[in-house]
């Protein structure tokens, strides 16, 4: 797995490839804890090279996507992870547990950035 | 050979080894690709458990996998002498729950569940056994077809004489003999038909053979080299006995 990190003005993208599997998705929390740590709560994974997810990479969707949303500049605006480009395969998973509907998803990181 | 095993380090390294092992059962197997990603995500989960909770991270343990094809089934079994881990007993994921009350876990079961036709648990004194199923669309020796194609093959005729063979195709019959005893001229139209039931055929793993050729027929394959690209045999059991033997190898 890699992770590409770009800081923009209105959110952090973190293009995420290869396999997102037991072995690797501690380094992706490690990498989004950090951006937590700077302050950075507006966070857009792209997965359009992603090859393979399995459920601990799902995990850390869910409580990083929890973590940020606690963070508030007001009512209506604050942190959040949002997902852009997913391949098929993914999407499938995605449907299968039910985490289409858990996350905003983008078809291009383009517009996820632009989403916020 | 239609078995394999591995014995693997219970690491979570050992993850890209242990899909390596899967892709070559799906391979021998024949699976479609989306059955062969079912199979990866469904082994790779039970695997990062039994790193993860039956060894709990120990380092010194080890998984023994294997797989065997039984009666259209992929089965894979993977055993371990860690703690005995029953994710059965973990409450499964309201998948329908709101992102608020969304639970991280219980996810690995949840899935192997739902990709694999059975997963099964055995805890005994010594390893933990934990089988899965997955039942797939396999070449049948029995479902070997063999059409009849008479008259012209040739751009007036070759795609009409050739439909019912497409069809069957598009319904399923994956190992097939065309008979071509009755055909007396052939044109490249009639060669570019063939072409299409064997990539046809290709695509969904299947086998594809040809008989009865007449002279003149005979000759317009050699003559385009096409003698090389397609199984070719003198008669329609001469190509379902050496038909078979490739779907059983």
């Amino acid at each position: 797995m890699e992770i590409t990190h770009k800081r923009m003005n209105r959110a952090d993208l973190l293009v995420v490839s290869g396999r997102l599997d037991a072995m690797h998705a501690p380094a992706l929390k490690e990498k989004i804890e950090e951006l937590f740590a700077n302050g950075r709560y507006r966070i857009v994974l792209d997965f359009s090279s992603l090859e393979y997810v399995a459920s601990p990479g799902l995990r850390i969707l869910i409580e990083a996507r929890k973590k940020a949303r606690d963070w508030k500049l007001t009512d209506l605006e604050g942190g959040d992870v949002r997902l852009a480009g997913l391949p098929s395969r993914i999407r499938e998973v995605f449907d299968l547990t039910g985490f289409t509907k858990l996350f905003d998803i983008y078809a291009d990181a383009t517009e996820a950035v632009g989403s916020f | 050979m239609s078995r394999g095993e591995l014995t693997v380090p219970a690491q979570l390294d050992s993850l890209v080894l242990i899909s390596e092992f899967v892709n070559s059962a799906t391979h021998h197997a024949k699976m479609t690709e989306r059955d062969a990603w079912h199979m990866q995500l469904a082994v790779d989960e039970a695997a990062t458990n039994i790193v993860q909770h039956a060894y709990a991270n120990r380092s010194d343990g080890v998984i023994e996998l294997s797989w065997h094809i039984d009666d259209g089934e992929l089965v894979f079994t993977l055993i371990d002498q860690g703690h005995p881990f029953d994710p059965t007993q973990v409450p499964a994921p309201d998948i329908h729950s709101p992102f608020e009350d969304r639970q991280a876990g219980g996810l690995g079961i949840y899935l192997m569940n739902k990709l694999m036709d059975v997963v099964k648990f055995t805890f005994g004194t010594r390893c933990n056994t934990l089988e899965m199923r997955k039942r797939f669309a396999q070449p049948n020796v029995a479902d070997v077809q063999s059409f009849v194609v008479a008259g012209r093959l040739d751009a007036r005729n070759a795609s009409t004489a050739l439909a019912p063979v497409m069809a069957a195709v598009a319904a399923g019959a994956r190992v097939v003999v065309i008979d071509l005893s009755a055909v007396e001229f052939m044109s490249s139209s009639g060669l570019r038909a063939l072409l299409l039931v064997r990539r046809e055929l290709n695509e969904h793993h299947g086998f594809l053979a040809l008989c009865g050729l007449q002279a003149p027929v005979e000759e317009v394959f050699v003559m385009t080299g096409f003698a090389q690209v397609f199984e070719i045999y003198r008669t329609v059991s001469e190509a379902t006995i050496a038909l078979r033997a490739r779907v059983d190898a």
